[in-house]
């Protein structure tokens, strides 16, 4: 689902990719009316100019006959004070009389009182008008069109402009949906803190009160129900283990002096309700040291421990019961000091061995190791492992993997003290599937300060 | 052996009372602090089972006031709460021992057998370097075993185990006294790791055709001893 993408999804870098181009589009649109109209403008002119020019001509000719007309093109070829004007006097067969071109363009057919367009060999438009006089004598009469020139500056000009306009419109789009986006970024962080189990952690809301923030506060609104609720259920489960443990003991010590006072029960049965018994009383138990060790209550003094020590004497207990089972219990790596509570540690190692040899299969490995500020130790078995759905469930209370087994002794919330624990060090537990195996990680802070002071002695 | 229940739930302390009285120990009970305080400190007493959650004085009150009032009884302290804290708390007051609530009657009076033998007075001055029970010796300062003058191999785990079984010979150990005793962790170890390890050791310890010297007494612990 989160294959690489060749653009991406996020609707941010659409609108900064799609907002340029619409940009580009409007300035196009406006540009064409624009053009026109000034195109239109030009070739008016253009008309007009020379239309002057042949009723300047024409008034020259009919005063002075031709003599006249030609002395009036000379001088006006001589003297160029309009340089777009062109002027050509040729006799019948095109030969030139006068005139500021070399030659009759090829394309300008010699009809009289003919108006033509043609092109010259330097790319400029004529436009002008041709008459025929007498003896087959023609006149040309045109102008150079400033359209081209025009055109060329004008489309120079608003390539320009609408590259900028874009690249600016690039860089807002950019800038405004790079900020949207860190927000929400920011706002996905929170919420992936709170789905991780920091429940007590809340999204920024800024002062701005806009959307997003509206959205943030209404998401910790959520939060704040879902923490409510989850502390509601968890005291609910310590009240619960707090309030039956009186009469459960009670129970228990019933069922001893049953067994003590020889009531004709078998005995098996007697010390089966007593195991029972005690295996009630003991979940109970651990759901009070869990509730003491979420809610922080637990006063434990932190005093420097050494992890590999405490890992090698649960190796130690268990190493018979593994070797019983045909199984080995191997421990390699080392470890650093940690800040806390061996009993602690002890009991969470405890569980986590526990669980290896109970509900997995083959040798275990217990392996330590130290990073630059966390000692990891990691406890695997070689057994199936556990379907990766179920995988981040099972640190939840009285989460089990395999409802089946009715029988099991477990509490239920081993791993859950587990998560604690290392919790309780500053530290985290997770879960994965090994292939072989499950592994459980315990990631626990180095205590630095000792460290430090360790190194300058 | 004369014993002093301090007990407000009265079930409790019927319960308790009724179970000491069987195996044979007087037993006086007070059911609140103040009561408790002044028999403890009238009355001589082998060993002193004291509830720590008791109303107006609370037992650690009770223990820090006997203590500084140099009454040395050994006191065991009963408490609901079993937290790492609460026990440091119980022991710095000046109690021998430690029991969390709910437990079985063997566990208390195995603990209070133990209080009750342990010498008073500076323990540690007669370290011994040799111990002996039956045909078991075992020699503390080179780490050998021996049974019947046949050497006997033991993991160093094993020999602490075996060791703290003959110091508390003929008397009733429970496997948290052991898993207290030998690994030095107070918890209740709900699976049959000690078991385990006991009879590991007992493997060694007894050749075919020796008598057993390690008794599994049911529903209580073990007993270290010929018969």
């Amino acid at each position: 689902m989160t294959r690489p993408r060749l653009f991406p999804r996020s609707p941010f870098f659409r609108f900064a990719a799609v907002l340029p181009v619409c940009i580009a589009i409007i300035i196009a649109l406006l540009f064409v009316p624009i053009y026109q109209e000034a195109r239109d403008d030009i070739r008016q002119q253009v008309a007009s100019a020379i239309r002057l020019e042949i009723v300047n001509l024409e008034e020259d000719f009919h005063e002075g006959g031709m003599a006249a007309l030609v002395d009036v093109i000379e001088r006006r070829v001589a003297a160029p004070v309009d340089r777009d004007a062109v002027y050509y006097l040729a006799d019948a067969n095109g030969g030139k009389i006068t005139g500021n071109i070399d030659a009759w363009p090829d394309d300008v057919r010699p009809i009289d009182d003919s108006e033509f367009r043609a092109r010259e060999s330097d790319g400029h438009t004529l436009t002008g008008h041709v008459f025929v006089l007498y003896d087959g004598v023609r006149l040309l009469v045109a102008r150079r069109s400033p359209l081209a020139t025009f055109r060329a500056h004008i489309l120079r000009q608003l390539a320009v402009a609408g590259a900028l306009a874009t690249l600016l419109s690039a860089l807002i789009a950019w800038l405004f949906a790079g900020r949207v986006r860190r927000r929400l970024t920011l706002l996905a962080q929170g919420a992936d803190l709170v789905q991780q189990g920091e429940l007590s952690h809340r999204l920024p809301v800024s002062v701005r009160g806009d959307e997003i923030d509206q959205l943030a506060a209404r998401f910790n609104a959520a939060f704040e129900r879902i923490e409510q609720l989850m502390e509601a259920s968890r005291e609910v489960s310590s009240a619960i283990a707090h309030d039956m443990r009186r009469p459960l003991t009670r129970l228990r010590n019933e069922i001893e002096s049953l067994r003590d006072a020889g009531s004709g029960m078998p005995n098996e049965r007697v010390e089966s309700l007593l195991a029972q018994t005690d295996d009630v009383l003991r979940t109970f138990a651990a759901l009070l040291r869990l509730a003491r060790l979420e809610s922080g209550s637990l006063a434990a003094e932190r005093r420097p421990v050494e992890v590999a020590d405490v890992v090698g004497d649960v190796v130690d207990l268990f190493e018979p019961v593994a070797e019983a089972q045909g199984r080995a219990l191997n421990l390699s790596g080392r470890a650093a000091v940690v800040l806390g509570d061996r009993e602690l540690l002890f009991q969470a190692l405890t569980n986590l061995i526990d669980n290896a040899l109970r509900y997995g299969a083959g040798d275990i490995d217990v392996e330590l190791s130290s990073t630059v500020d966390a000692n990891v130790i990691s406890v695997r078995d070689h057994g199936e492992g556990v379907p990766e759905a179920t995988l981040s469930r099972l640190f939840e209370r009285f989460y089990r993997v395999d409802t089946s087994r009715a029988d099991d002794q477990g509490s239920g919330v081993g791993l859950t003290l587990v998560r604690a624990i290392a919790q309780f060090h500053g530290g985290s537990a997770s879960v994965a599937n090994a292939s072989p195996g499950l592994r459980v990680t315990l990631t626990l802070p180095i205590a630095t300060q000792l460290l430090q002071s360790r190194q300058i002695e | 052996m004369k014993i002093l229940i301090v007990e407000d739930d009265p079930h409790q302390a019927s319960f308790v009372c009724q179970g000491l009285r069987e195996a044979g120990m007087v037993v006086d009970h007070a059911a609140t602090g103040k009561e408790g305080l002044f028999m403890a400190t009238t009355e001589q007493y082998d060993v002193m089972v004291l509830d720590r959650m008791l109303p107006v004085v609370d037992g650690l009150t009770i223990l820090r006031t006997l203590r500084a009032s140099q009454i040395h009884t050994p006191v065991l302290i009963l408490s609901a709460l079993g937290e790492v804290d609460d026990r440091v708390e119980g022991l710095r007051a000046g109690s021998d021992d430690y029991l969390v609530k709910p437990f079985a009657i063997a566990e208390l009076m195995a603990r209070i057998e133990v209080l009750a033998r342990r010498p008073r007075t500076a323990p540690e001055t007669s370290e011994q370097s040799r111990l002996r029970v039956a045909d078991v010796e075992m020699d503390l300062i080179r780490r050998t075993v021996a049974r019947a003058g046949r050497r006997i191999d033991l993991k160093p785990k094993e020999f602490m185990l075996l060791e703290y079984l003959m110091r508390h010979a003929d008397q009733v150990v429970t496997r948290t006294m052991l898993l207290e005793g030998v690994w030095d962790y107070h918890f209740d170890p709900a699976t049959n790791v000690i078991d385990v390890h006991i009879s590991n050791l007992r493997a060694k310890l007894d050749a075919p055709g020796a008598a057993p010297l390690i008794h599994t007494l049911r529903g209580a612990g073990y007993r270290f001893g010929t018969a």
